[in-house]
């Protein structure tokens, strides 16, 4: 039994008798089992995140193809090649060159792109942000539309509750990249209201900037706020026809109250978990949405690097989104685990 | 003894109350014609087996059938009918002046939240309170139903606490705004035996207290007797015999409730446990006694259905049998209620 108390203040935590003297630092840990849980979650982290690091590297100089005589080209002399490979360090073996990328990361020094002659770490400050902001404007439309369709579906059966499963099934099937490609046809192609294509930047002009954003955003956003609802729907649907629900309204509570305090925080956990895994989702289907909208971000430079080996720029551009998606998801773990302490059972 | 005859108003009257669930375009009676008064401070029991609608009483009462009930009927709160309520009144009632122990507490309350919240919340929905004011309330209502250092387990959730526990947080929460009506709907049935007890003298206790009107539903005619002023029988969501507890155990007018009471298996039987041959079955769907397939004492009239006979002692009981006889003859007539001879001979020195 993990306890969780809460104590009011001015009381001393073993006022009763009954209660075996604990050490403080068992104390500790009984009052603060999110902390406890968070603090080793995060010490798990650090072996994942190493073991990232080698399959990353393994990923790209494993891959067949050789990367400086696809960067050079079919005419480049003997002399060139063995250059570029002596200036790369390919010419050393894989283990020393892993231990050197490895040493570089830990400096901040991600690797030198050889074609562009610019640092990994700045390009990928270029790229990253654009790529940020497309996944999270694309889940907070997701969170926001497909949570309340949820609730919405959920409270009022009947025909709303029909259309709007009908609908989320409707977008469950649709590939976002189909929807990616309908959307820039339909509003940036027929009716022309909105850019189909192309980037501006927010400090040029923040109009442009969100209007260039509306359809990728959507296309990402929209399938995840289809699978939220029904996730939403189904979780409170069943809270509403449970036993704790019959309790809350013979307690007296208003519909508002049962709906957005009680059975909303029983869907919170899966729903951030959702969030928390999909943001990952949404990251690699940001590469392709990218590639249909003409946007700047990681997609379009990873998917460029691949297709020239450019190695440095691969492994760091890799290694960026797996880490975001390892932090999101131990960011998530945390915040499930201080929602619903039940995620906290059999994982100590 | 009996509460029934006073003449102030009641708190909760049941009249000729028929509710039908409808599934699948078919509809199913679940209660058909209850009438049923609770004085103030009366504690009520009703009784009957699985599936005779005594949990569709209870919601009933709080007027919270689920959306495919169809009621005909009336309930009054205060004489004040259920069915012309406001949804705003309908909630300062439930929680506030009628407040239910569930059938189920290791279900019932929210695991998310801890309990300590569940009842601050409870207090809050109808009482004007501070936030600090409501939780020092929790705590003592905590206290009150014997849960060990309060203040410390006010904000553990439900999980942390046993199933007697867990039913004493949910009585705390019934009984938080001292409610003049109080539903336990089997509020023992899913606790061990040893804490069964308890639980019951923590109920009757806080009812005695506060002078709860209680409707006490069990299946359980024993628990029913010891602690109920008055009893009514339920067989198939009709009344079967209304009246005075300790009478109702000691000459039972009605075959199904001398049925029940000779199917408490006693202390020295031996071999097959006692039981009433036949189930409930389809019996709400019959024209005239749901008893009478399985009645010991069956009569060609009892096709057509019984008059609601006046018992000796006060009550009523539905059946030919109690209508053109003593009940007295009942027990002396078949084998079921002959078992019980022995008890009624020593209990029949306590009725005055």
């Amino acid at each position: 039994m993990s306890e969780s108390v809460e104590l009011p203040a001015g009381l001393p935590a073993d006022a009763s008798p009954g209660r075996p003297q604990t050490g403080r630092r068992l104390a500790w840990r009984r009052r603060h089992p999110v902390l406890l849980f968070a603090m080793r979650r995060c010490l798990v982290t650090i072996p994942i995140l190493a073991v990232m690091t080698l399959f990353v590297f393994m990923l790209v100089h494993l891959v067949p193809g050789d990367p400086v005589t696809t960067m050079l080209g079919p005419h480049a002399t003997e002399e060139n090649i063995a250059a570029t490979r002596l200036q790369m360090g390919l010419d050393r073996p894989l283990h020393t060159q892993y231990v050197e990328w490895i040493t570089g990361l830990v400096h901040g020094d991600l690797g030198t792109d050889l074609l562009r002659n610019t640092p990994v770490s700045q390009l990928l400050m270029n790229h990253l942000p654009v790529t940020l902001e497309l996944a999270i404007l694309a889940s907070l439309i997701g969170v926001t539309v497909g949570v309340s369709l949820g609730l919405l579906a959920a409270s009022r059966p009947g025909l709303l509750r029909r259309m709007t499963l009908g609908l989320s099934t409707i977008g469950l099937s649709i590939p976002y990249f189909w929807l990616g490609l309908m959307l820039a046809l339909v509003f940036g192609g027929l009716l022309q209201v909105l850019p189909s294509s192309g980037y501006v930047a927010f400090t040029d002009d923040p109009v442009e900037h969100f209007r260039h954003l509306i359809l990728p955003v959507l296309a990402l956003g929209l399938g995840q706020a289809a699978y939220l609802t029904k996730v939403t729907q189904g979780i409170v649907e069943a809270f509403l026809n449970s036993p704790p629900s019959d309790f809350l309204r013979a307690k007296g509570l208003t519909r508002g109250q049962i709906l957005f305090k009680h059975s909303l925080r029983q869907a919170s956990a899966p729903i951030v978990t959702i969030i928390g895994i999909d943001l990952g989702t949404l990251l690699g289907g940001a590469i392709i949405t990218e590639t249909i909208f003409g946007l700047p971000g990681l997609g379009n430079l990873v998917v460029t690097a691949i297709a020239q080996r450019n190695y440095t720029v691969v492994q760091g551009t890799i290694l960026v989104i797996s880490t975001i998606f390892v932090l999101t998801v131990l960011l998530t773990d945390i915040i499930v685990a201080r929602l619903d302490p039940r995620a906290l059972e059999g994982r100590s | 003894m009996s509460a029934a005859q006073t003449s102030r108003t009641p708190v909760l009257s049941v009249e000729d109350l028929s509710v039908e669930y409808v599934t699948a375009g078919a509809a199913y009676p679940a209660l058909s014609g209850v009438t049923l008064e609770l004085a103030p401070g009366e504690f009520l029991g009703v009784v009957g087996e699985s599936g005779c609608g005594k949990s569709t009483l209870a919601a009933a009462a709080l007027g919270l059938l689920p959306a495919n009930a169809d009621s005909r009927g009336s309930i009054r709160f205060d004489g004040e009918p259920l069915a012309g309520m406001s949804s705003t009144r309908l909630r300062e009632l439930r929680g506030g002046d009628v407040g239910l122990i569930p059938q189920d507490p290791l279900a019932s309350l929210d695991p998310t939240f801890s309990v300590g919240s569940q009842i601050v919340e409870t207090l809050r929905a109808h009482q004007r309170i501070a936030r600090r004011a409501a939780k020092a309330r929790a705590v003592e209502l905590m206290d009150t139903v014997g849960i060990d250092r309060p203040a410390e387990r006010f904000g553990q959730p439900p999980r942390a606490f046993s199933g007697g526990m867990r039913q004493r947080i949910a009585i705390a929460i019934a009984v938080a705004n001292t409610p003049r009506l109080l539903i336990a709907d089997e509020p023992t049935t899913a606790l061990d035996v040893t804490v069964q007890a308890q639980v019951l003298r923590l109920l009757t206790r806080l009812a005695k207290d506060r002078n709860m009107a209680v409707l006490f539903i069990s299946h359980d005619l024993h628990v029913v007797t010891q602690l109920c002023d008055r009893v009514a029988v339920l067989y198939a969501g009709k009344l079967s015999e209304v009246g005075p507890a300790r009478d109702v155990m000691d000459h039972p007018a009605h075959p199904y409730t001398a049925a029940l009471l000779a199917s408490i298996p006693q202390g020295r039987t031996t071999g097959r446990l006692p039981s009433i041959p036949g189930e409930i079955g389809q019996a709400a769907l019959l024209p005239g006694c749901r008893f009478a397939p399985r009645c010991a004492h069956r009569m060609p009239v009892c096709d057509t259905e019984p008059p609601l006979a006046a018992r000796d002692r006060g009550g009523v009981a539905a059946c030919w049998l109690a209508a053109s006889s003593a009940p007295a003859t009942l027990a002396e007539a078949g084998p079921v209620a002959a078992s019980r001879r022995d008890v009624q001979s020593g209990g029949r020195k306590d009725v005055p």
